[in-house]
């Protein structure tokens, strides 16, 4: 239940073995490679080693991984086998692999038949796009009769064009009979951007004509390519779109011929990904004109195992140290099952400094018991066990998804505890009453009082942990200064301020109150004198270590930020019991007023519980981050990353 | 003033407090949803398999509507039309549907924007998450007391 101890690797081996110890331990998967290349910058190893890269090589590699992802991403759109709803990826078998791969050259044929079709269908899409546009742009002129190629006759000229809509075409059709009584002019149509003209005149006059038709914003308008007359071309580019329509079926089809190999191109895929992840490690490594040098990180239990079989497997030479104290090294955590299910949460805050312990284990039970505390339903927690257990059995899931599905199973049977401490089940208030603590909604001050406590349960836990951080970084006289004179503060603060808690007697408290007075006035007086101690002149020192005082109000508003435990819980609890009042309104007394009311109230029930169970996720969530972390955790660690096979699709069985 | 106190009865002074206990709260969280939403489509334009991480974003600033409704519901359950409800608890009641609806209005409104810059810190950084959720909940808590207090206010009637 802690950060794993890493230990340092170092392996001198010889250029000859490189492949297989690297693919060795890759296969062993427990090494972290780190990129030593910062080595190079002394002149001492400067003139011994080179670097060992190919990127050429990399990105033919990528290159090659890229067009097999289209390809199979087209084939998946044809692939119409049932997917599970959560897909784990397949095993393959290494005789099955191995056939495959020995086949690589038919599937590289596949695979640029299925680009080569792939270019088609862009090419298709985009003369259709072009053809219709066309259509758009005839449209308009579709009540012109006269064929398109007829620019005039002997004398006289035919043509078109348009004028902006503001243009007033009454007024340019007197105009130009006025100025050139030997034209025609005729309006084709309007819309809102333009008018659209048909113009008939004597070509000698042309000049007199295009001064009167500059005056409105004339422009011309040609279709070069086109013949004949508009409803013809319509006709035509239509059927012309048909035709390309069928034609990329017909592509589509060729494509869906190929939905059997996507198997066998999923595994190439894979090859060729761990292929690439091999050579991609050779950057971090060092060489020489015979041999090479890899530095790394593994996990201290696993060390011996690995120096003693790849020191067996070849001819090389491994060397393990134990980092210094002041030493970094890459995460890895190791928890218990509750422990880990919270582990993606700390992690989106940060991941733990190798310093301090991991949190995830005392995360875990308030996360856990704030998000049902939030939910507050009984009968929503059921259905949170029950729907996650039922997946966690039924089907196979990947790392990260069966660790959410655990936390739901967690948190459900938080809620459900919950529920029945507060009676809150589907929000049911003949139920109310049989709540084993107190009803929720019937008694919300009692609950806001336990909200703060709860609160100040979690605060002084983190104050713990910093505690037990700070000794276990030999600090010893700053757990007295940081902690337990904060711990005498608080306390005294909190006791001091019992009376003006909703639902706490006075009278009966007075005595903690007189206590609390006392100890609020022994801490202040401790931190004002110890909290500035880095600071050298005695004025200073006293004036921060007042400052410091200053975060009592901080701890104040941290309490009070418990209240939403309160709030979301009393949410849940009011929205049901509404959604049950607005179902019922109609009464059950016909068949279709029962389905109507199961209808209500199970579309009410899933919205209540959708909106309320994200609210109880993002809010104890935000509890830890930053009531809680805030008290102690600094984080900042960087994962563990092991070298190892790191697949898409498959699972290779050895 | 007078017209105030005497025409109107306490079931009325109780019906206003509802209409702004949700009204005012709807406006906000509408606002605020509104803005994220529209920072969302944005997002989703470019990158399409960001849609649970927007959703989750956009949804944040709906709380506001929830707490009005919620409060607005519970100060129905106190009005009886025909019955008599005092002038003093008809007021209480009206009172009682204030905090939720303006400070929702509010912290609708800027929690929504939060969420919109939150959700272009995740178009850029995927793995923030967390803090983009965090920054929009901390608008989230003037929202949760308000409620709590138009609760409690409706406990004293």
């Amino acid at each position: 239940m802690a950060i794993v101890k890493m230990n340092k690797l170092s392996l001198i081996g010889l250029e000859s073995d490189k492949e297989r110890i690297l693919d060795n331990l890759m296969k062993m998967g427990v090494v972290e490679v780190t990129n030593i290349s910062e080595k190079m910058s002394s002149d001492d190893w400067n003139e011994l080693v080179v670097k060992d890269e190919n990127h050429e090589e990399i990105s033919h590699l990528n290159s090659q991984i890229e067009k097999i992802s289209s390809a199979i991403e087209y084939l998946s759109r044809f692939d119409k086998r049932k997917k599970g709803l959560f897909a784990a990826k397949r095993n393959v078998s290494m005789n099955d692999y191995s056939m495959i791969i020995k086949n690589h050259n038919k599937l590289w044929e596949v695979i640029s038949e299925i680009l080569k079709y792939d270019e088609m269908l862009t090419n298709l899409k985009s003369e259709i796009n072009k053809n219709t546009n066309l259509i758009l742009s005839l449209e308009p002129w579709k009540d012109l009769s006269l064929p398109l190629d007829m620019s005039g006759t002997k004398n006289t000229t035919v043509s078109i064009g348009v004028v902006p809509e503001i243009a007033d075409t009454n007024n340019l059709n007197e105009n130009l009979t006025k100025e050139v009584p030997e034209s025609y002019c005729e309006v084709i149509s309007e819309d809102r951007e333009q008018s659209y003209l048909l113009l008939i005149y004597l070509s000698s006059k042309e000049e007199d004509v295009m001064k009167v038709l500059k005056q409105y914003g004339f422009s011309k308008t040609s279709f070069k390519d086109l013949s004949g007359t508009i409803n013809e071309n319509i006709a035509k580019i239509s059927e012309n779109i048909e035709n390309f329509k069928d034609s990329i079926s017909s592509v589509e089809n060729q494509i869906a011929s190929f939905v059997n190999y996507k198997d066998d191109l999923e595994v190439l895929h894979d090859h060729i990904l761990v292929e690439r992840d091999r050579k991609k490690i050779s950057s971090n490594i060092l060489k020489t004109q015979k041999s090479f040098i890899l530095e790394g990180w593994i996990p201290e239990n696993s060390s011996k195992t690995v120096k003693d079989y790849i020191e067996k497997s070849c001819d090389c030479l491994v060397e393990i140290i134990e980092p210094s104290d002041d030493e970094e090294y890459p995460i890895l955590l190791v928890n218990n099952d509750i422990s880990r299910s919270v582990e993606p949460i700390t992690q989106m805050y940060s991941l733990p400094n190798t310093k301090e312990i991991d949190p995830n284990a005392i995360t875990a039970p308030f996360f856990i018991l704030f998000f049902g505390l939030m939910l507050s339903d009984g009968g929503y927690g059921i259905i949170m066990a029950a729907l996650s257990g039922f997946i966690l059995l039924k089907f196979k899931l990947e790392e990260g998804t069966k660790k959410f599905m655990k936390l739901i199973l967690y948190c459900g049977f938080s809620t459900m505890f919950w529920g029945a401490l507060l009676g809150g089940w589907f929000g049911i208030e003949a139920l109310a009453d049989t709540a084993l603590w107190f009803n929720l909604v019937s008694d919300p001050e009692r609950m806001l009082s336990f909200s703060l406590l709860f609160g100040i349960i979690h605060m002084f836990v983190g104050l713990g942990v910093k505690g037990i951080n700070l000794y276990r970084q030999k600090k010893y006289v700053d757990v007295i200064y940081d902690v337990v004179f904060w711990y005498v503060l608080f306390t005294g603060f909190a006791l001091f301020l019992l009376p003006f808690v909703p639902k706490v007697d006075a009278e009966a408290v007075s005595g903690l109150v007189e206590a609390g007075k006392y100890l609020l006035i022994a801490g202040a007086v401790l931190l004002i004198l110890s909290q500035g101690r880095q600071k050298k002149n005695i004025i200073l020192r006293l004036f921060s270590g007042a400052a410091s005082l200053y975060d009592l109000i901080g701890f104040m508003s941290d309490v009070l930020s418990y209240s939403r435990l309160l709030a979301l819980g009393l949410a849940t609890s009011v929205i049901s019991s509404i959604v049950n009042t607005m179902g019922l309104m109609l009464g059950l007394d016909n068949v279709i007023k029962v389905i109507f009311v199961s209808v209500i109230l199970i579309f009410g029930h899933l919205f209540n519980f959708a909106i309320n169970a994200l609210g109880a996720y993002v809010h104890s969530s935000r509890l830890q981050y930053i009531e809680f972390f805030g008290k102690f955790y600094k984080g900042g660690g960087t994962a563990f990353e092991p070298f190892k096979v790191n697949t898409k699709y498959i699972n290779l069985k050895y | 003033m007078e017209f105030l106190f005497q025409t109107l009865n306490g079931n009325i002074w109780a019906m206003f407090g509802a209409a702004i206990a949700f009204f005012v709260a709807g406006m906000g969280s509408s606002k605020g949803v509104g803005i994220a939403g529209q920072a969302g489509t944005g997002v989703l334009t470019e990158d399409p398999g960001k849609f649970v991480p927007v959703m989750i974003l956009e949804a944040i600033a709906s709380t506001q509507a929830i707490y009005g409704f919620v409060i607005a519901f519970l100060i129905l359950g106190n009005v009886n039309i025909g019955g008599d409800l005092s002038l003093e608890s008809g007021l209480f009641l009206f009172a009682a549907g204030i905090p939720v609806g303006l400070t929702g209005l509010m912290s609708g409104i800027y929690q929504g924007k939060v969420a919109a810059s939150g959700i272009n810190m995740i178009a850029k950084r995927p793995e923030s998450m967390g803090r983009a959720i965090t920054l929009a909940l901390m608008v989230e808590m003037f929202a949760i007391l308000a409620f709590i207090i138009s609760f409690l206010m409706l406990g004293k009637v």
